[in-house]
């Protein structure tokens, strides 16, 4: 359905993409992972047909979209990151004038708008002007604009930023239902936990670059991780950490990858084991892989999000 | 032309949803009109048309000089695309750039001409205004042209400024200046000479010699050919600027 070959983008001396490759299957979907500035939404903004690549080719449906946008952007529905909905129109009329825009006739349009309002939990919402929404319910909308033509590509770029928990899981059941009626979903994300959720393909991406990609369970095998994750009252004991793997993940928090035991570690804070909080063993999980594949967590200066912390492991306290 | 229709009424249903607008810009030159009716009629006895009212200045000089704001809407309807966030969907939905301007200009066109005619029609009805043998139909062509050239005009604006509020700075400039000194506010041969040797190069100047025509000189279709066909070469002038210059991947800045 989508065939990346080769994109490579720069603004002026800063590489945005360097040679990306991807390929999405219908039915299939690809979770783009990467911190701010990695480069997924430039990536996305390419496929969309909002930028123009320096080099390289975007094919959707076999179609070139450097030579025949028109036809190839009607394969595609995007939701782009900041919510774009028309405020003084009814959430019916956006959704309608989204189906026609993409060449569904009215009566087509009018009906695919209560499909999918239907789909996404906005049934009861119909009728309301889009400025009398909820953050919630707009974001909802936002992404429902991007459905209504159903299209065989989906592109999502962070959709579920600012959503509260139901949002979220209704728009992620959304988008899995949409992929297992054979849409191809390519969906950027901060949060991991999300990733599972939708059972999707990984594809992280760093510095304009794909530096790992295939499914969950490949990702970990290939790239496990062993090491602690250690959190100090205060900061980090640096100089007893000296000669380890360290990852600072915030304030007094680190990991520390390699063979490294408890008692071993104990034995080197000598009187910092008194600030020390918690030691968890790292189990090997997407948030490690991506640590390990781009050397720094994914929330870095992002603030945390759900999914942000690594999931289970022994803890001592 | 499909999604430029689509675009189309797109625009007239988001219009509808503000009638204030429609209902401030038809008050504001409805309660001027009367204000200044007397004052013309004396203008317009100085110039040589004893029996005219001054309706047959005012009233066309009014909408004349009221429709360079509402032409302004077309560019506020553009820009605030970038305002809503909805400007990427638009691109990303494979609307050609030519299918955005026909989308966005051409609504506003209809409006304008619907805007001069309920002007008009309320000069006939409360101020006197008369045909004295005028064609209507040349009166309508003159308000179309005209209206063509304003959305051209202000569409090669948009395409060319990057913030609102230099469009802002344009329509208010050019109601007022060109208005003015295309004789919108006074017969133009009151305006001083200067004024008078630039008056073609504005838009208003030419609406203002087809409706003098009509309404003073009871003209037909064939005297206002002149002032329709510059109009309409102006807004073919323009509308190729705007096309030319319409960048679909520039921001634009919109303070909404």
């Amino acid at each position: 359905m989508l065939d990346v070959s080769d994109v490579r983008k720069a603004y002026g001396d800063v590489q945005a993409l360097g040679g990306v490759d991807l390929a999405v299957e219908r039915g299939e979907i690809v979770a783009l992972l990467g911190r701010n500035g990695a480069g997924k939404s430039t990536l996305l903004s390419i496929i969309a047909g909002l930028l123009r690549p320096d080099a390289g080719t975007v094919r959707i449906e076999g179609i070139d979209l450097g030579r025949e946008p028109g036809k190839a952007s009607r394969q595609m529905g995007i939701a782009p990151q900041d919510t774009g909905i028309y405020p003084p129109l009814t959430v019916e009329e956006n959704l309608r004038f989204f189906g026609e825009l993409s060449g569904l006739k009215g009566s087509e349009a009018s009906a695919r708008a209560v499909e999918v309002a239907d789909t996404l939990g906005l049934s009861a919402l119909l009728a309301r002007k889009a400025s009398k929404l909820s953050g919630g319910e707009a974001r909802r909308l936002h992404t429902a604009c991007a459905l209504v033509h159903t299209p065989g590509l989906l592109l999502l770029d962070e959709p579920t930023v600012g959503a509260d928990v139901s949002t979220r899981a209704q728009l992620i059941a959304a988008v899995r239902a949409l992929a297992d009626d054979g849409a191809a979903v390519v969906y950027t994300t901060h949060y991991l936990a999300e990733v599972s959720e939708l059972d999707a393909d990984v594809v992280i991406i760093d510095k304009g670059l794909v530096l790992a990609e295939g499914s969950i369970d490949e990702l970990v095998e290939r790239h496990e991780l062993k090491g602690l994750r250690v959190e100090f009252d205060g900061e980090l004991p640096v100089e007893s950490l000296h000669g380890l793997e360290v990852t600072a993940l915030g304030p007094g928090v680190a990991q520390l990858v390699g063979e490294t035991g408890l008692a071993d570690l104990l034995d080197r804070l000598g009187p910092a084991v008194s600030r020390l909080k918690a030691v968890e063993r790292l189990t090997p999980d997407l948030e490690t892989v991506f640590l390990t594949v781009t050397g720094a967590p994914l929330n870095e200066g992002s603030g945390a999000g759900p999914g942000a912390a690594p999931g289970g492991g022994e803890v001592a306290r | 032309m499909r999604a430029a229709s689509v675009l189309a009424r797109h625009q007239l249903t988001i219009l509808r949803r503000d009638p204030w607008f429609l209902i401030i810009m038809l008050g504001m030159p409805l309660a001027a009109m009367p204000l200044l009716q007397r004052t013309m009629k004396l203008s317009l006895a100085a110039g040589g048309f004893d029996q005219a009212n001054g309706a047959e200045q005012v009233v066309p000089g009014q909408t004349v000089m009221f429709s360079f704001f509402v032409a302004g809407s077309v560019a506020f309807s553009l820009f605030r695309e970038h305002g809503w966030k909805t400007w990427d969907r638009l691109r990303a939905s494979a609307v050609s750039p030519a299918s955005m301007l026909v989308g966005f200009g051409l609504p506003w066109v209809g409006f304008h001409v619907v805007y001069q005619l309920t002007l008009f029609g309320a000069g006939a009805a409360f101020l006197g205004l008369r045909l004295n043998g005028g064609s209507p139909i040349a009166a309508i062509m003159v308000m179309a042209a005209y209206a063509t050239t304003l959305i051209a005009l202000v569409l090669a604006a948009a395409t060319s400024f990057r913030t609102i509020q230099q469009v802002n700075a344009l329509t208010n400039v050019g109601a007022i200046v060109f208005g003015g000194i295309g004789g919108a506010l006074v017969p133009l041969d009151q305006l001083p000479s200067w004024a008078q040797t630039i008056a073609p190069v504005t838009p208003a100047y030419w609406a203002m010699q087809g409706h003098q025509s009509v309404f003073l000189e009871g003209g037909g279709v064939s005297s206002v050919l002149t002032p329709v066909a510059v109009l309409l070469a102006g807004a073919a002038a323009l509308g190729l600027i705007a096309r030319q210059r319409f960048r679909v991947d520039e921001t634009k800045e919109f303070f909404a």
